[in-house]
Formats: C-alpha cells, structure tokens, sequence
C-alpha cells in the first residue's frame, strides 16, 4: 500500500531560475529537510547524487538514504535505505512566475494499522512539503541574488 | 468611524496605567496550570527580542478567545518578569469593551487598538502587541489555520517604521483548533452592515462550546488543541528600506517571513488538536 502527499507553490520568478533552484539537491535538501538532517553521500550513477535525508517526526525520525536524479525542470529521488518512499518535484509555467509541485510517495507494511499510519503519515509529509515550499518560495522571492536577465 | 458605540462599563483604565503587575503577578500560576495542563503550551525564541522598545507581530487564532493572545502574554511575562519593560497588547473592542473581560485584559496589558494609543505606548518605553488581521484573521476558517491573513493591512509596517522600532514576528499553531471555523465570514459581515456599524469585518459559521453551530464568534471554551509559538528575530525597517519604504515590498517580505515559520511551526503536528 501506498499514499501521496500533493503540494503546490506559486513563486514570482522567472521559470528557468526557479527550476534551477528547485531542481538542485544541494538546495532543495536542506529546504525541504529543514525540520530533520540531511547530508550528502556521494555522486552515484549516471551523474545521480546518494543523499541521507530524515525528518524528525514526533519521537521518530523518518526517512533514510535517497536515490536523486535531476534533470531540470523536475527532480526526483527515491529511497535505498530506511522508509520506503518516493519525491518528485516539477516547476512549470504560471502567469506569475513559475508554480512548483511536490509529490512525495509513502510506503508503510501493515493492514489496518498500516493504512491508519499512512492517513497519518500524508498529512504529516503534507505539512512538511508545505513548510519546505514555503522557505523554497522565500529563498527565491527575498534571499536568492537575482539573476541579471 | 463606527456608528454604534458599546457602552463603557469598564473601571480599570485604557492604556499603560491600566496594566496591573501585581495582579498579573498573582494570575501568573493559575494561567501557567491551566495552559500547560490544557494546551500543552510552548514557547520559544524570547532570546531574539532586544533590549529596546519594539512592536511584537503576530498572527492570532481562536475566535473570540484568542488563546494564542493570552499565552504570549502569559509568556513574555514570565519571561522579562512582571517589573520588566511592560508589553501592551492592542485589542479589538469587541474585547476591551466587553464588561468583566474588558477590566480583565486592561489590567494585563490590553489597550483598545489605535495607531495613536501604539505610538503613545512605545514613546513610554513599553513594547506593543498588534495582530493586523484582527478579526478577519482570529475568524478565518479553519481549513486556513495555518496561513498567516493580514488581509492587506499595513499600518503596523507604517507605526514601525514612524516610531524608529523593530518589529519582531510572533507565529503560533494550534489557536486555530480550539474552534471549527466553517466558512470565510467576511461578505456576511458586509451583508449585515458589521462592518460598517461594529468594525467587525467577518461573520462566519462556528462551531463550538456551548455555542454550538453560530454565526459569528462569541468568546468560547476552547477545544483542548495543543499551541506551539515562535518568536522570530527583528526586522527592521529603516535598515532594510530606508527613509521611504516601498510599503507593498515591506508587507510582502514580513507577511513571507512570518509564512515560512509558521509552516515550519505546523510541520511540528502530529495530529491537530492533539499536538
């Protein structure tokens, strides 16, 4: 069994430096794992990079080693090790800028248990894409040095 | 200007001579049991606020009982302690003027709202409290409990910036929870002329106790909801915008500021209400 969490952002830059952003792991990670830890592992295949990404979740700390692949304008990881679950981030066009999408996979075992977890566990990674979109929009809109056109 | 005025029962006086220490001293425990107890509160981030006037930020939840509002209070209190700089929270007068409850938050530091009664205020030396969503924002529903209204209000950007003060930012979660909230409340309000004739700006469906299913929102017992507050680092004005502000950028940027740590805050959930 399996359930996604959805989330979407509106971020008044230009599309092509909001895919950048949003589409490199050494930026995103830490946005979107801010609540949790995060390190890099390595570069693994075919120009992919092995990160450790965990976030703290009450008592627990979810998540684990990912796969990511990136390949502007979208991003996607999954994981290798620890909980089971899979990320895919897309930026496309909005009449304000750019529109960034987060969609994040998870896998729990069990029957009834597991599908109480899971209805939990989408509303957590929800909060958590939220608050990661949040300070990606942030960083881009106040933060980031503009790009001269 | 509104055309109804409620009348004025009230004995304890409006402004900063009102606020009381020795009762807030003697309050204190009882506020402590019962938020702790209650609303497994938390408080974090004091250590940002510097040791000069400043105008406190927040966004405020709850309905008409604004637990978030009385939990700062209670906080900053215990904090800086009773004898430390005061801080002086501006109120809607649906609560100052209210009989009871309108002695109660004067003498903890409430003062009806008014640009002319915050810059009064800091010019004693006091830090003040606004919340510019007012009741637009402490009635907004539910499904945006985690979003910070302002609803395109500017004049605290316009005090900070006149008065020389930093603003430091307050978000809470979990004041929203204390009461279902169904609706966004605001054409209800025009419809009935609320907020011409009351400046109440929002009358939406509520649900709660011993209300029940209302419209509007009457002060309640609130929902046993868990509240989590972050007090921010300053910002200030004239540092970042100079001498004339581009006032549209300024309440982009504190609105966004206040937006990332409040949805860092509700990442924190585990279930709502619960914590």
């Amino acid at each position: 069994m399996a359930t996604t969490a959805t989330e979407s952002i509106v971020v008044r830059r230009p599309l092509e430096e909001v895919a950048k952003t949003a589409t490199d792991p050494g930026v995103l990670l830490p946005l979107v794992a801010g609540l949790g830890r995060f390190e890099f592992i390595g570069p693994g295949v075919d120009g992919a990079e092995e990160w450790d990404m965990f976030l703290d979740i009450g008592a627990i700390h979810v998540g684990g080693r990912v796969h990511v692949v990136s390949a502007a304008p979208t991003l996607r990881w999954h994981s290798v090790r620890g909980t089971r679950h899979s990320m895919q981030v897309e930026v496309t066009e909005h009449p304000d800028g750019a529109e960034v999408t987060m969609a994040m996979t998870v896998e729990l075992g069990g029957l009834v248990m597991g599908r109480f977890a899971e209805l939990l566990a989408r509303s957590i990674a929800g909060r958590h894409l939220v608050a990661g979109l949040e300070q990606l929009r942030h960083h881009l809109e106040f933060e980031a040095p503009r790009e001269l056109p | 200007m509104a055309l109804v005025r409620l009348p004025s029962l009230h004995r304890v006086p409006d402004g900063i001579e009102g606020r009381d220490p020795e009762y807030i001293r003697r309050i204190l425990p009882r506020l402590w049991l019962a938020f702790e107890l209650y609303f497994r509160a938390e408080v974090d981030g004091f250590e940002h606020v510097p040791d000069e006037p400043v105008l406190f930020v927040g966004n405020h939840s709850g309905g008409a009982s604004v637990p978030d509002t009385w939990l700062f209070l209670l906080a900053y209190n215990t904090y800086f302690t009773v004898e430390g700089r005061p801080v002086i929270g501006l109120a809607h007068r649906v609560i100052t003027d209210t009989p009871l409850i309108g002695d109660l938050a004067r003498k903890f530091g409430m003062v009806k709202a008014g640009p002319h009664r915050a810059r009064e205020v800091l010019a004693q030396g006091a830090n003040v409290l606004v919340y510019p969503g007012g009741d637009v924002e402490a009635l907004r529903p539910t499904r945006d409990r985690n979003r910070i209204v302002f609803d395109g209000r500017m004049g605290f950007l316009k005090l900070a910036h006149d008065a020389g003060v930093k603003i430091v930012p307050v978000v809470a979660t979990g004041g929203q929870e204390t009461v279902l909230i169904l609706n966004d409340g605001r054409k209800t309000a025009q419809l009935l002329g609320f907020d011409r004739f009351l400046r109440i700006k929002s009358v939406p469906l509520t649900l709660s106790i011993p209300w029940g299913l209302l419209p509007g929102g009457l002060p309640h017992l609130p929902f046993p909801a868990k509240i989590r507050m972050q007090v921010l680092p300053p910002i200030d004005l004239q540092e970042r915008y100079g001498d004339e502000p581009d006032w549209d950028d300024a309440y982009d940027y504190v609105t966004s500021a206040m937006q990332v740590a409040l949805s860092s805050l509700a990442a924190r959930t585990i279930l709502p209400v619960l914590g």
